[in-house]
Parts: C-alpha cells; sequence; structure tokens
C-alpha cells in the first residue's frame, strides 16, 4: 500500500499549512487540513481492508500471425473499488489496445483487450497487476498476479499455386500417388474432407442437401505422405512455414500428411483435427538437424540452410520461394515473410481448416 | 483494454434495486459543478473585496468572460497553450497592478526582493483588504486560476483543474481572506471534483457517490468541531486592552482593523497616565478602509526611524510623557505625532498613517515620550483650505463600499446641503449626528453597512457608529476622512496630569484640509456619555477595585459637570481647534490631529476628570450580539452540519442496504395507498408471500403461487403439532390474486377484503401485539 503523486501533493499540501499555520497563524487552514486528513485515512483504511481481487484467465484460441484473439481475463470482488488492471503481452503478440483498464471493479467483471499474434511460437500473457486505489485514488495498493496464459502463433503458410506449374505439379504428383481401391462404405460429409472423395451420384440421389463420401479402407496408411522438415541456421521460421505450406497443400489434395521435424513427429492423418496438430507442432519446431534415416524416410524433405529453404519431392529441389511464385528473390521472400502473411493463409489454410 | 460494459450495467442493474443507475454523463456534470463551486469560492472572497473598495462589477465579467473563453477554447487549443495563455493573461494581471499601484514595471526586476517580501507578507495572513490596490489586484488575481480550471475541466482532466483553483483557494486563504465556510466549501468541491473525476474516469456509477457522501459529512462536522492546526489565532504579539465584549477590545480587534459590534462593555480600569501640556485626544489606530462592519488599515507598517512626517502646515509642538499602567499592546499619542522618545521606540513600527505601535506590549511602568503637532487650524482658515487634496488622500480616503446605497447618499446630501466648502460640510454633519442621535452603548449592530444603518434606521448609537457614519458621509461628499481610535484625554488629576482608563476609549474622525492636514471633527455627543462613565467609575470605586485608579487619581472625585458636552463642532470653535494636522500631504502618513489640546471645547476636555466622553455604557451588558444574531448564526450553521449528517446518515443506510431491508419490513405489515384494485390485490399477495417467507420458507421461483400455498399447508398439517394450520382464508386472497393477475381482474371490495385478510395476519404475527391478542 502506497500514496500515489496525488496522495503525496495532499500530503505535502497538509505539511505546509500545519507550518505555514504554526508560523503565522491558523486562519482558516483547520478547513483545509481537515478534510484533507479525513480524505487521507479513508483512502488508507478502504485501500487496507480491500480484499485481494480473485483472476481468472480464459484460454487463448491459437491463431495464424496477424490475427488477432480476444484476451479476457475475469476478475471477482467482494466490494467495489477503483482499480487499474495492468496486463503484460510476451513479444511476439502486440496489443492492440493498451492492456490497461482503469475500471471500477464490481462483483464480477470482466476486463478485455485484443492482441495481434506476431510471429510464430508460443507466447504468453501475462502475469497480470491489479492495482487497486481509493475513490479519490490517493492510495493505492498493487496485487500481482504470476499466472500467464500460452497463446500459440502457427507458421506461415503460404500459398502454392502462384509457383510454376512444374513445381507444383511435382508436388501434386505426390498426392496424386495414393490410390483409393478399397472402398469400404459411404457415410455423410463432415468438415474437413477433401471434395474429392465425395461420392456425387450418391449425394444426387439423397432427398436432402447432405453430401455423402466414401470411406476407403486403410485411409491412414495407405497413401500417407511424410514430410520432414530441418533447419540448419536459425532461420527455423523460414522452414517451420515451407513445411507448414507443403503439409497444408497435400492436406488440401486430401492426401493424410504426417510430419517430422527436430524435437518433434506427427504421424500421419487427415481431417482438421491433424491440420491443427501438424500447425502445433510446427508453431514451436526450432532449428536443427534430422538423421539421414529419417530424411531418407520421407516423401517430402524441406531443408533451410545458409542457400535458402528447399523442398526436395521425388528428387527435385524446388527452391521454396520458387514454389510460392516469388522467382526465388530471397529478399522479395523475405519482405513477403514479414508483410504480408494473411494473404497467403487466407488461401493456403482455409481449404483444411473451414 | 475495455471492461465488459454490458455485463457490468446489466449486474449494476440486478443489484442495485433502489434507484436506477445514472450514467456518466451525471457524473461528469457532478464533477463540472464540483469546480464550478471551488471557482465559487474563492471568486466569492474576491467579490466580498470588491464588494468593499469597487470593482465588483469588472470582477464578475471577467470571471464571466473566462468561462465562456475557457468553454469555446476548450477543445480548440491544448494544455499547454492553455496553460501559456494563463500565465500570460496573470502576467498581465500583475504588471497591471503594479501600474496602478503606482510601481515601474522595472522594479520587478530591481527590487525583486521586495516584491518577494510583499508575496511572504501576504501569505503570512496580510489580508488582501490591507493592499492599497486592493480592488486591482483581485481583477488581475481572478482570470488565470478561473480560466485554467474551468479549461481542464472540461477536457475531463478535473484532478488538473483542482489545482489553480486550490492554489488560488489556497492563496486566500493564507491572506486571512477567506473565512473557515468558504474554506471548507472550496475544499469539499476540490476533493468531489477529483473523485467524481475518477468516477466518470473509472467508468463508476453515482451510487457510488454515496461513500463520499459520508464522507463529506464526516468532514464537515470534524472540520467544524475538531482544531488540528496549530497556532494562536489572535497572534502572538497582539496584545487585546480589555476584555471580549469591551469597548476597547472592539475597536481594537486586531493590528490592523477596527471591529465594529454591538452592545459592548467598558472597563474602569487605568491604562495610561499622560503628563501633557495640553489637553489631547490619545490617538492609537487609524483606519482608511470601510468595508461596511468594521475598519482596515490599508498599507503595511515600516519601523520607527527617527522621524516622522510632519504636517504640511503651521503647528506647534506639544511633548507628552505617557507611562503604561498595566501591560499595553498601543502606543496612544496625541495626534499627530513628529517624532517619538524612550527604549520602547527601538521596538516601534509607524502606520502609513504616522500612527506608531509597539512590537511588543510595553511592560506595565515603561514610558516614552512623544513631540506632537499641535495644528494651527482655525475656522476661517479651514473654510478657505479649498479642495487641492493629493492624490495619496484622495486615493486611499475617499473610499466607500460599494453597496452603499443611494438613500444614503441622498441623505447625506440632505444635511450638507447648506454647507459650501469641506470645512462647513464636516461641520454640519457633526452637528447633525450630536443632535439628531442618541447616546448608548445598549444597540444591536445592523446587519449590512453600519454606517447607513446607523444615520437610516438608528436612533442611537455609540462612537463607532458616530465617527463611522460621520467618515462615510464626508466621503460621499468627496471630503477625505479617516477614522481614528484612542482615548479621550481622560480624568485631569494634576495640571498637566491625566488618568486614562479603559471607560476613556472612544473614536473619532479625522478630516483632510489641504495646506492643514488632518483636523479632528468628534460627532459623537459628549454629555450623555460622560453621564455613563462618571457612573462607572462610581461603581468600581465603591467595589473597591483597585485598578481603577492610580495614587493621584484616587482623591480626585469625578465630576461629571464638565463633560456636558462636547460642543458640536458646528461651532467653528470647536472643531476646529482641534482640527487640523496638516500633515502633509502625504496623506499617508501624518495623521496629524488636531490635538485637541486645543481646544479646550472638546468634549471631553471640558470635562475634567473623569471620563470623557467615551462611549460608553455600562458595563453591564456583556454581549456583543444579541440573542437573535446569534441564535440565527446557530441555527444557520447547526442546520448545516445536520444537514450533511442527515445526508450522510441516509447515504450509510443505503450502502448498508438498511433502506431497502426497512422498506420491506414496514410493508408486510403496511399495505400503503390503495391503488387499482388489481394492484392492490396482487400487493396484498406480495406482502402474504412475505410474511410466510418469514414463517415457513420463501417461494421459489419455479414455484406458481397456488403451487407454494398448497406446500405449506400441506407441510403445516403434517406436523400439526408444531405448526398451526395456514388460515383457511389465504386461499381467498390467493384467489383474487390470480383473478388479478391471470383472470379478468377484481372488484375494489374483493382487494380491499384481502388486504384486510393480510393486515389481520400480519398482525397477529407481529412479535408483541400478536402475543397479546
Amino acid at each position: 500500500m502506497r500514496l500515489t503523486l496525488r496522495g503525496w501533493t495532499v500530503v505535502v499540501v497538509v505539511c505546509g499549512a500545519v507550518a505555514l499555520s504554526w508560523q503565522s497563524g491558523p486562519r482558516a487552514l483547520n478547513a483545509v487540513v481537515v478534510p484533507l486528513v479525513v480524505v487521507v485515512l479513508a483512502g488508507l483504511v478502504t485501500v487496507g481492508r480491500a480484499d485481494r481481487p480473485r483472476v481468472t484467465r480464459r484460454p487463448v484460441e491459437e491463431g495464424f500471425i496477424r490475427e488477432e484473439r480476444p484476451i479476457e481475463v475475469g476478475i471477482e470482488t467482494d466490494d467495489t473499488t477503483a482499480a487499474t488492471v495492468r496486463d503484460t503481452v510476451d513479444d511476439g503478440l502486440s496489443a492492440a489496445t493498451e492492456p490497461v483498464a482503469e475500471t471500477t471493479l464490481e462483483g464480477e467483471e470482466t476486463v478485455s483487450y485484443d492482441v495481434r499474434l506476431e510471429a510464430r511460437g508460443e507466447r504468453r500473457v501475462g502475469p497480470l497487476s491489479i492495482t487497486v486505489s481509493d475513490v479519490i485514488g490517493l492510495v493505492e495498493r498493487r496485487f500481482a498476479y504470476e499466472e500467464t496464459t500460452a497463446v500459440l502463433v502457427y507458421p506461415r503458410v503460404r500459398k502454392v499455386a502462384g509457383g510454376s506449374a512444374a513445381d507444383v505439379q511435382a508436388l501434386a504428383g505426390i498426392a496424386e500417388r495414393r490410390d483409393h481401391e478399397e472402398f469400404d462404405h459411404l457415410r455423410e460429409y463432415r468438415r474437413g474432407d477433401p471434395l474429392r472423395d465425395v461420392h456425387w451420384k450418391s449425394a444426387a440421389k439423397r432427398p436432402d442437401d447432405d453430401l455423402v463420401v466414401s470411406e476407403y479402407a486403410d485411409d491412414e496408411e495407405g497413401g500417407a505422405v511424410t514430410i520432414a522438415a530441418d533447419c540448419l541456421t536459425d532461420r527455423d521460421d523460414e522452414m517451420a512455414s515451407a513445411a507448414a505450406t507443403v503439409a497444408t497443400y497435400l492436406l488440401e489434395q486430401g492426401v493424410p500428411v504426417g510430419i517430422t521435424v527436430p524435437g518433434g513427429t506427427q504421424p500421419p492423418g487427415s481431417g482438421r483435427d491433424h491440420y491443427r496438430d501438424i500447425l502445433q507442432l510446427l508453431a514451436v519446431a526450432g532449428p536443427g538437424e534430422l538423421g539421414e534415416r529419417t530424411r531418407g524416410d520421407a516423401d517430402v524433405l524441406v531443408r533451410t540452410d545458409d542457400g535458402g529453404t528447399t523442398v526436395v519431392v521425388d528428387g527435385h529441389e524446388i527452391p521454396f520461394d520458387r514454389l510460392c511464385g516469388r522467382g526465388g528473390g530471397r529478399r522479395d521472400g523475405q519482405r513477403r515473410t514479414e508483410g504480408d502473411g494473411r494473404g497467403d493463409r487466407d488461401t493456403g489454410g482455409r481449404g483444411v481448416l473451414a | 483494454m475495455s471492461t465488459d460494459s454490458s455485463s457490468h450495467a446489466g449486474e449494476r442493474t440486478l443489484s442495485i434495486d433502489t434507484d436506477e443507475p445514472v450514467g456518466s454523463d451525471a457524473v461528469r456534470l457532478l464533477a463540472l459543478g464540483c469546480i464550478l463551486v471551488l471557482t465559487g469560492s474563492y471568486v466569492s472572497v474576491l467579490y466580498d473585496i470588491t464588494r468593499v473598495v469597487g470593482g465588483s462589477q469588472s470582477l464578475l465579467a471577467l470571471v464571466g468572460i473566462m468561462l465562456l473563453a475557457a468553454t469555446g477554447l476548450a477543445r480548440l487549443i491544448r494544455p499547454r497553450t492553455a496553460g501559456v495563455l494563463a500565465l500570460v493573461g496573470a502576467g498581465f494581471g500583475f504588471a497591471y497592478y503594479l501600474t496602478s499601484a503606482g510601481v515601474e514595471l522595472g522594479v520587478v526586476f530591481t527590487a525583486t526582493d521586495a516584491l518577494v517580501s510583499d508575496t511572504i507578507a501576504l501569505a503570512t495572513g496580510l489580508p488582501l483588504l490591507r493592499m492599497m490596490q486592493a480592488g486591482v489586484w483581485t481583477l488581475g488575481f481572478a482570470p488565470a486560476p478561473v480560466f485554467l480550471s474551468w479549461y481542464l475541466a472540461l477536457r475531463g482532466r478535473y484532478e488538473l483543474g483542482v489545482v489553480p483553483g486550490g492554489i488560488a483557494l489556497g492563496f486566500l486563504v493564507l491572506t486571512g481572506d477567506a473565512g473557515t465556510l468558504v474554506t471548507l466549501t472550496g475544499t469539499l468541491a476540490a476533493v468531489g471534483a477529483v473523485a467524481f473525476g475518477e468516477l466518470e474516469h473509472r467508468g463508476g456509477s453515482i451510487a457510488q457517490a454515496d461513500l463520499l457522501a459520508v464522507l463529506f459529512a464526516v468532514i464537515v462536522a470534524l472540520s467544524l468541531s475538531v482544531t488540528i492546526v496549530p497556532g494562536d489565532p489572535s497572534g502572538p504579539t497582539h496584545l487585546v486592552q480589555g476584555e471580549a465584549g469591551s469597548l476597547e477590545a472592539t475597536i481594537d480587534s486586531s493590528p490592523q482593523r477596527s471591529g465594529i459590534s454591538g452592545q459592548v462593555d467598558l472597563s474602569p480600569e487605568v491604562r495610561f497616565t499622560v503628563e501633557s501640556d495640553q489637553r489631547s485626544y490619545w490617538r492609537t489606530g487609524v483606519y482608511d478602509r470601510f468595508t461596511g462592519d468594521e475598519w482596515v488599515r490599508t498599507g503595511q507598517s515600516s519601523r520607527y526611524n527617527g522621524r516622522l512626517a510632519s504636517p504640511p502646515g503651521n503647528y506647534e509642538t506639544v511633548q507628552q510623557t505617557v507611562t503604561a499602567e498595566t501591560e499595553l499592546g498601543i502606543m496612544p499619542v496625541a495626534p499627530q505625532p513628529l517624532s517619538l522618545g524612550g527604549d520602547v521606540t527601538r521596538e516601534t513600527t509607524v502606520s502609513r498613517h504616522g500612527q506608531p505601535r509597539p512590537e511588543t506590549p510595553l511592560e506595565t511602568g515603561e514610558s516614552y515620550t512623544v513631540e506632537s503637532a499641535d495644528i494651527d487650524a482655525d475656522p476661517a482658515a479651514l473654510r478657505a483650505a479649498g479642495t487641492n487634496y493629493p492624490d495619496e488622500v484622495t486615493e486611499r480616503h475617499l473610499q466607500t463600499p460599494e453597496d452603499t446605497s443611494s438613500e444614503f447618499r441622498e441623505r447625506t446630501a440632505e444635511i450638507t446641503a447648506d454647507a459650501d466648502n469641506p470645512y462647513e460640510k464636516a461641520a454640519a454633519i457633526e452637528s447633525h449626528l450630536r443632535s439628531s442621535k442618541g447616546y448608548s452603548l445598549e444597540v444591536t449592530q445592523p446587519a449590512g453597512n453600519v454606517a447607513e444603518g446607523f444615520l437610516l434606521e438608528m436612533d442611537e448609537g455609540y462612537c463607532v457608529y458616530f465617527a463611522t457614519t460621520m467618515t462615510q458621509m464626508l466621503r460621499e461628499e468627496g471630503v477625505p476622512a479617516r477614522y481614528a481610535t484612542g482615548y479621550t484625554s481622560g480624568q485631569q488629576v494634576d495640571n498637566d496630569e491625566y488618568v486614562v482608563r479603559g471607560l476613556d476609549a472612544h473614536s473619532w474622525v479625522e478630516v483632510y484640509f489641504p495646506d492643514h492636514g488632518w483636523v479632528r471633527f468628534d460627532p459623537t455627543p459628549g454629555g450623555s456619555r460622560s453621564d455613563v462613565h462618571t457612573d462607572r467609575l462610581e461603581e468600581a470605586r465603591s467595589n473597591g477595585n483597585e485598578a481603577a485608579d492610580t495614587e493621584d487619581s484616587e482623591d480626585v472625585p469625578i465630576d461629571d459637570e464638565d463633560d456636558t458636552d462636547e460642543s458640536p463642532a458646528s461651532d467653528p470653535n470647536d472643531p476646529i481647534g482641534s482640527p487640523s494636522d496638516p500633515n502633509e500631504d502625504n496623506g499617508t502618513d501624518p495623521e496629524t490631529d488636531p490635538n485637541n489640546g486645543t481646544d479646550p471645547d472638546d468634549p471631553d476636555n471640558g470635562t475634567a476628570p473623569p471620563n470623557d466622553s467615551g462611549d460608553r455604557v455600562d458595563g453591564n451588558t456583556s454581549e456583543d450580539t444579541s440573542l437573535s444574531e446569534r441564535l440565527v448564526g446557530i441555527i444557520r450553521e447547526t442546520g448545516a452540519i445536520a444537514l450533511i449528517a442527515l445526508v450522510g446518515l441516509a447515504a450509510g443506510a443505503r450502502r448498508t442496504g438498511a433502506t431497502t431491508r426497512l422498506c420491506r419490513g414496514v410493508g408486510v405489515y403496511w399495505h400503503g395507498f390503495r391503488a387499482e384494485p388489481d394492484r392492490d390485490a396482487e400487493r396484498a399477495f406480495r406482502r402474504l408471500e412475505r410474511l410466510f417467507a418469514r414463517e415457513y420458507r420463501p417461494r421459489r421461483q419455479s414455484e406458481s403461487a397456488r403451487a407454494y400455498l398448497t406446500a405449506l399447508s400441506a407441510a403445516a398439517e403434517s406436523e400439526t403439532e408444531s405448526a398451526a394450520p395456514l388460515d383457511p382464508r389465504v386461499e381467498q386472497v390467493l384467489e383474487s390474486y390470480e383473478r388479478a393477475v391471470y383472470g379478468g381482474g377484481v372488484s375494489r371490495a374483493t382487494a380491499d377484503e384481502a388486504i384486510e385478510i393480510v393486515d389481520d395476519l400480519a398482525r397477529s404475527r407481529l412479535p408483541i401485539l400478536g402475543r397479546l391478542r
């Protein structure tokens, strides 16, 4: 508990008034001193008696760079108090609005603000502090809350379609390898199912508008594509972005995708949850080199080294920038990396995530 | 960062059901209102000053313009610009003040010491009224804080807006011009502005203001009842002669002021003795500014430097030796003093009017000598003196309070209609007052302007009233005049020795005549006054009051005869004699007055011995304000306190929810005023519900009215031993409720019947009454 600037001002005024009164007579100084003393004492008492507010942090949804996420903090108090709630955000996040709320806490209160996701990785929001003050703002007391919440920021997913036809074709070739002979049964369409699996004939026959997709046996095992990505420099963001771009493209093609990065592996799979798992893995992937064997087993190899990032498909070495239609210009690519994640992700990720 | 305002508002509506939430608009209005009150508090202090010295309209206009300007500029200029503007404005105001006070602007740089010391003098309690150019000062002082605080408040920076206002008010508190109530109001307003500003800022609701109300109630109660600042209220060095309520204490209420009050007492105790060749009034104070209910001396005093200013015309000198017979905080001299002698002169200050005063009280037995100018002024010479007054004299000695009525002016003009020159005017006024008003110490002080009240409404008064009124009348006529206090010559115990007692305290008028100086006039009728004096002294002697006599005086009989009367000024001779001392032109200092020594005619002198005509009445009256005045004062003050205490109590009750509980509690037993039958039937059931909730259990949300009662009666029947079965009439109340709410409504009679049943049930459950039945 301490005095605010305003509180100190009042104390100085009171001391000055008492000194002047003592020096040259009280005049009406009593009418200045008594109210101010009462106000300060009341402030000390009310703030001193204030209970520690209870704070609940709501989980924050993960997302892509440049997306905004609301941060919500529930605060519960027994009394009505004036308070300043101050939150902190990690590097890699930026608060769209200043994470400071000067408010009145009354019962249950939710304080919220938006953060913008700026860089890939696991980012933290917090710790939080609540400064409770009296009604006039003379005395304040700070309550600190060490608890933090994680916000996962995905790597950037770029659009493959802009690249040269040959490169895209090479990548698409992997998807083609998959065969679908072993038809198992029909089922209703679920979000995330590739359109190529839709059984149009059956769908047309159905009276309602529901689509029907064919389900194949050994879907997971058969035609899965594995991606291995490693990074020999510290540009792990670029590696993650390339791996995510390739994985996204393949998943959009309906191919189950498994991925291995230094420090983690995601077995092949498909669907929305799987896609999220992959992004989560890539979100936290760091630099490192994969073993020779892992690299040999992978269908697609992504490697970032001093020369840039290359995607190796069936022996084709495709510079990642070229794959995305950026003519190999490194600077250009970097600029885009920093400047324009949303456009790529919108076209790249939506098909799977939608 | 934002708070979730929708849930916020929702909760508030739920939790505070007794008063609807008021938006931040109301809070903002309250904050702005508080800033205005703060502004009003110091402007009202300034206004009190301008009402005395003139310039009220300019002041109010200036304040109005500043408020408008701040309103207009609030959104147009940035705070820094506004701050610079205010500083420049304050600088101009200050420069204007200095110019009109006759100070070269260059002095600001060369004589900073003097300016700093002046500022310190103000801050240590020099009232603004004592400044020579107080009116101009207020005009220079007011605009900057008014503009700045209103500008900042309109921009929502209430806590900053309080700063300029607080500084302005604080300064006026330091000068001693702001009274306790004004200061308290201003302080509360400042606190309120900050608090409401916080509420607005933090999205609090006006409902939280109840805490503030409680706080304010505590503050008001404590501020008016508890003193926590140190310091002696009357100032350490000022020794007042006589007890509170005596005439002496009134006219010498503080070093620089002379009060006016209602009834006063006289002290028969000896104050000092004078050895003098000539009889004179012994002057102790000179005052030039009249506020309507007191006299103030303007200008700063300076240390006695060996010589006082001398009158402009011819004069003879008179020597006196004054010996204190008790501790003496004053320095009586025969006007106009030229020089002083004795040890005490090393610690003597001299006012701008040339009146000395000891810095520390004189000890008993201590004495000093005075050389005074006895101005040679005969009526003929005074009549011919003309009106070529020095500027210094007219600037300071023509002041009348701004609210002086035209009636007063007209009456004065009537009285002096036949007078052609200042001397005749003075003589006419003097004789008019002496002849038309009686002498009495038992008067009630009129509200407002005392001079006006005395001239127009009162029939009797004492010296303070006479002298004040005459001074003001002369000023209305354009004749420079000032108010002098002191003692009449006292009891002559020897050829050249006078014993002066407390009951000789007196006040009179000094009028300025060019080339002569200040001449004494005494409008108080002497005869009746000396009667009163004599009685008082005789009474003291018969009571064995030893302080009433010196060794020399105790054997001297009192003769009142002489007092008889002081001749009216009208006679040329008498006043005259007295008149003038011409001190000079510097009006400022010299006060010469006529010593009366000159005139035998003065009332007193004539009177030899005992008393002069001081005013006095007997001492019995001890109260200085009348009962009714006191009552009004008490009622006003306690009323204000009580009001705030009530508000505080109410707020405290509301905070704890007591009101709601009380309403609910009473509501069970009392239906309240009848409304429509349907509403009544519904309310009757609600009361029943509350009654049963207390006795059994509250109705659940999901439970219909009928299900609730059925459940209750089932429960009551199942345990008949402990609980009485439900009254069968309950069914009737329920029915009328259902018909009122869901059905086609009920008739008046049905509703009344339901109410009656509930009343009956409630009463039978009253804790005490129910048991009696």
